[in-house]
């Protein structure tokens, strides 16, 4: 794990909120490897956009990194100056948000906002070689007739293009980290595939590593590397993708597994985890999960001791006291749908 | 509209405005001085605080010898007077079309639409203007007029809440329990539009006792010898040079009713609330 | 688009239409203006030879249909007191009125911008909530009133500048700074909401992503958006700034439409009166069909659709 691409150890952000500073990431660590693409799972809400945005440094004015570190390519970047940050983001560092309908400047024409990515890091480049590599972005992600399209506005596009547009732009120069935030929640369920399919792509084309943000356990499934699951702030597992579907570690894992829906007909309906996610200000004691959990119901140290993060297999790790039972009593199940 | 709120103690100050010129308008009358058409020619132009002939001018004379402030206090009766039943005619205009033109949309939509537009091709003073030199200048028309042509605001706001009201589940269940037009547009519509009306009128207050003014300097509002702030600003501009609180004081009584209305306006809009302006902006479409 | 713009245009000359006919029966309302012009001691065949003269004597469905087709023709009869036709002694004062109308509004706006932009690349919370102090104060004052301090300041007390008249710049100073008060509350107001809105939409967030930094983003991404709404309210808000210009001009003895018509009013020169909120009214129309071309140029949803 020493040539990790990008290292983030115990990230707090916190929120102004109205009685005091509220935790949404808490503690949280993790790592991508040089072309690895780790998925970010959890639900909305529970901070891992958040911890993306701290490592974008693209925080609201009213969010700070209040602890811990992030390296990317071996040097401290949340501390860096904001020029340093500049020439990162869109440079080796890119991002993709999950809705291209208003994530795309609706008064600039798509070229222009795909060669905006270009100019912004190499202002110099003359106007046709401009325009050269844009349509080359558009064809590589994908987008037929890019001359054409290069000249359109957003609302000329479907969503399924735009966000294609979104990771043209993304890719403009050759970035070594790629951060897909939901990127296909927006989308129709046909698009989505095709979307992930050209977000592969373009990893291996540019040797790039990705973090995959998203809800849905199925969709990382495919093709993440790793996965950590986070819940309200925390990572409560992480795993290499086949470990944490054949032995999840955590019952909060299991609940996700648990709701994915399967072809098979023994599992044919839908479980889905009971309760709400807690609110950040207002934690419970303990294990945040404890109040929906039904391994830690009644057992006192689940409502009175935090768990920490702790090894239970190999690369593997969950934050759970009773980990080996979520694990024993789960039944093995395929990797991929 | 305004994004934040401008502050707790400026809002005092806003009250404080408002409510001295209120007392003023208010309690002045009745104090025994008070004489608003009492001409002297030998105490004309006397400056505030001045005491002659055993009377003591708190704001001074006019060039007539009038005492200033009942004076301020009789104008600003008349200007309130005015301004309060103009919002009054507007606003029940305002909402009535609105309301229609949000409900029904199709044709009367357009047609209420269309005369928005009419009414703002030409602007408030000029239609005055326009009456006035036609039917000769008198309170009771003026106030009409100035009713007549303010609903606009009014109009495009409840016409904008009645267009997402229609599509809310209260009205749409009520509809389905067999709810008509009338029903739903008394009990359901008209109670969520008021409050915001309401607000958008005490703004409305202000502007039409500035429009009013506007129209009294240029003497086609209040007729002399019945005081008006705007024909006190104008009668008091021949002697700028030498006595400027002529023009001043009634300048400064407008500016205490207007922002302080205004400001209080502000202070009870809620964030995010649909604006005049604001309406008119989503208009075109 | 062009569906569009030829909807717009009818809708334009149905406006117009409806002004001057709005006019026209609003004048019939006030009697006869022949008994006006004469002195009280003439007599009924005077005033008659008059009526002829001036074809009052007509039926009122006839007058209004040789109104229509006079003024079609830009003849809305002559100047009861001048002798001469209404309309040009209209337009001749028609370019101070732009002129002092143009002057604020681009003064008014401009320093809205300039206030709003400073306000968002600071951020400063302070400058904010000053500038919407002097936004408010300013919508409180009276144009009117805010001139003649300015008179009072500037003129009297100080003696820089002439308060009488159109002359030269300094002629214009201070009716256009007086009128452009208002515009600039209200821009103040609208922008900053505006630019507020739209700081916090997705697309922001985008341009910071790909390397932009603050001052960029707010001038290639946010501004375009945020003066989208700017100008259909600039279009809507054109009435109000005639209407004050109207004020203003008399407070300065500025000599445009406005003063002309407010002067016709106090001599009953109806014909005069009636070419002045023609002319006024056409402004307005033909103005606010340019910003809704203009508001096709700079938003791309609207042009193609």
């Amino acid at each position: 794990m020493s040539a990790s691409l990008l290292s983030v150890r115990d990230l707090v952000v916190e929120f102004d909120g109205p009685h005091g500073p509220v935790r949404v990431v808490d503690e949280v660590s993790f790592d991508v490897g040089a072309r690895e693409v780790l998925g970010i799972v959890g639900e909305s809400g529970s901070g891992k956009s958040v911890s993306l945005l701290a490592v974008m440094g693209l925080l609201p004015a009213s969010a700070r990194v209040a602890a811990g570190e992030i390296r990317f390519d071996g040097q401290r970047i949340d501390d860096a100056p904001e020029a340093r940050m500049r020439a990162l983001r869109g440079g080796a560092i890119s991002m993709i948000f999950q809705d291209p309908m208003t994530s795309l400047n609706p008064v600039l024409r798509i070229g222009t906002q795909i060669g905006e990515a270009i100019r912004l890091h190499a202002p110099q480049t003359p106007k046709a070689e401009l325009r050269e590599r844009v349509e080359a972005l558009l064809a590589s992600v994908g987008v037929p007739d890019p001359a054409t399209r290069a000249r359109q506005f957003p609302h000329e596009f479907s969503g399924g293009m735009r966000q294609r547009a979104m990771i043209a732009m993304a890719i403009a120069n050759g970035p070594k980290l790629l951060i897909a935030d939901e990127p296909t929640t927006a989308l129709d369920v046909t698009i989505q595939a095709q979307v992930m399919d050209v977000l592969e792509g373009v990893c291996q084309d540019n040797h790039a590593s990705m973090i995959l943000v998203t809800h849905d356990l199925g969709l990382v499934a495919e093709t993440a590397d790793r996965i950590a699951v986070m819940y309200s702030g925390r990572i409560a597992e992480t795993a290499p993708t086949d470990a944490l579907f054949a032995r999840p570690s955590h019952p909060y894992t299991r609940g996700l597994l648990d709701s994915l829906p399967t072809l098979d007909a023994e599992h044919d309906e839908l479980r889905s985890i009971p309760g709400q996610p807690p609110d950040m200000a207002a934690r419970p004691p303990g294990c945040a999960f404890h109040p929906r959990c039904t391994l830690g119901q009644g057992r006192p140290a689940c409502s009175s001791e935090r768990p920490d993060l702790r090894t239970v297999g190999i690369r593997h790790a969950a934050a759970c006291h009773y980990a080996e039972e979520a694990a024993g009593d789960a039944p093995p199940r395929e990797a991929a749908q | 509209m305004m994004p934040a709120p401008l502050g707790s103690w400026s809002m005092s100050f806003a009250a404080l405005m408002l409510g001295t010129i209120l007392a003023v308008i208010v309690v002045v009358p009745f104090l025994p001085f008070y004489d608003p058409f009492e001409q002297d020619i030998m105490s004309g132009l006397l400056r505030p605080g001045t005491e002659q002939d055993g009377r003591f001018y708190v704001l001074g004379t006019d060039f007539l010898g009038r005492d200033m402030l009942s004076r301020i206090a009789l104008a600003g009766r008349v200007s309130l007077m005015i301004a309060l039943s103009a919002v009054a005619i507007s606003l029940v205009i305002g909402v009535l079309l609105g309301l229609l033109a949000g409900w029904f949309r199709g044709p009367v939509e357009n047609l209420v639409m269309g005369l928005a537009d009419l009414q703002l091709a030409v602007p408030r003073i000029l239609v005055v203007i326009a009456v006035t030199a036609v039917l000769g200048p008198d309170l009771i028309t003026l106030t009409i007029l100035l009713g007549l042509t303010s609903w606009v605001s009014y109009g495009r706001v409840a016409r904008a809440m009645a267009l997402s009201l229609r599509e809310r589940e209260f009205v749409l269940s009520a509809t389905t329990q067999g709810a008509g037009t009338g029903w739903n547009l008394r009990r359901h519509v008209l109670p969520n539009v008021m409050p915001q009306m309401l607000i958008l009128s005490s703004y409305e207050l202000g502007q039409i006792i500035v429009i009013e003014a506007a129209l009294s300097y240029l003497g086609l509002g209040v007729q002399p010898p019945v005081p008006s702030w705007g024909l006190m600003i104008s009668e008091g501009q021949q002697f700028l040079e030498v006595e400027p609180y002529l023009s001043l004081l009634p300048g400064l009584a407008i500016f205490m009713l207007v922002a302080g209305a205004q400001f209080l306006s502000q202070r009870f809009t809620p964030e995010g609330a649909p604006d005049a302006d604001l309406a008119a902006m989503r208009r075109r479409r | 688009m062009t569906r569009y713009l030829a909807r717009r245009l009818v809708q334009a000359a149905l406006t117009v239409f409806g002004v001057v006919t709005a006019v026209f029966f609003l004048v019939e309302l006030s009697g006869d203006p022949a008994a006006l012009l004469l002195p009280t001691e003439a007599s009924p065949e005077d005033l008659a030879r008059l009526r002829e003269s001036l074809g009052l004597d007509e039926p009122l469905l006839v007058r209004y249909l040789a109104f229509l087709g006079n003024a079609v023709q830009g003849d809305f009869g002559d100047s009861f007191r001048q002798r001469v036709p209404a309309l040009p002694l209209v337009l001749e004062r028609l370019p101070a009125t732009i002129e002092l109308a143009l002057s604020a509004f681009l003064l008014g706006i401009g320093m809205a911008f300039a206030a709003s932009l400073a306000v968002r690349l600071t951020r400063s919370e302070r400058l904010r909530t000053g500038l919407l102090w002097v936004a408010f104060t300013f919508q409180a004052i009276p144009t009117f009133f805010f001139g003649l301090i300015l008179i009072l300041v500037f003129s009297v007390w100080l003696g820089w500048l002439p308060s009488l008249g159109r002359g030269g710049l300094d002629h214009l100073i201070l009716p256009a700074f007086s009128l452009a008060t208002f515009e600039l509350a209200l821009y103040l107001r609208l922008l900053n909401s505006a630019f507020l809105q739209e700081q916090s939409q997705d697309y922001v967030r985008t341009a910071y992503a790909k390397g932009g930094g603050r001052a960029y983003v707010l001038v290639r991404h946010v501004l375009p958006n945020a003066l989208l709404p700017i100008v259909t309210i600039a279009g809507i808000n054109l009435g109000v700034l005639l209407g004050g210009a109207i004020v203003t001009e008399t407070v300065f003895s500025w000599p445009g439409v406005g003063r002309l018509i407010v002067q016709s009013v106090s001599q009953r020169d109806y014909p005069v009166i009636l070419a002045g909120v023609f002319v006024i009214s056409l402004v307005f129309v033909v103005i606010n069909l340019l910003v809704d071309l203009l508001y096709a140029v700079l938003d791309p949803r609207v042009r193609y659709s």
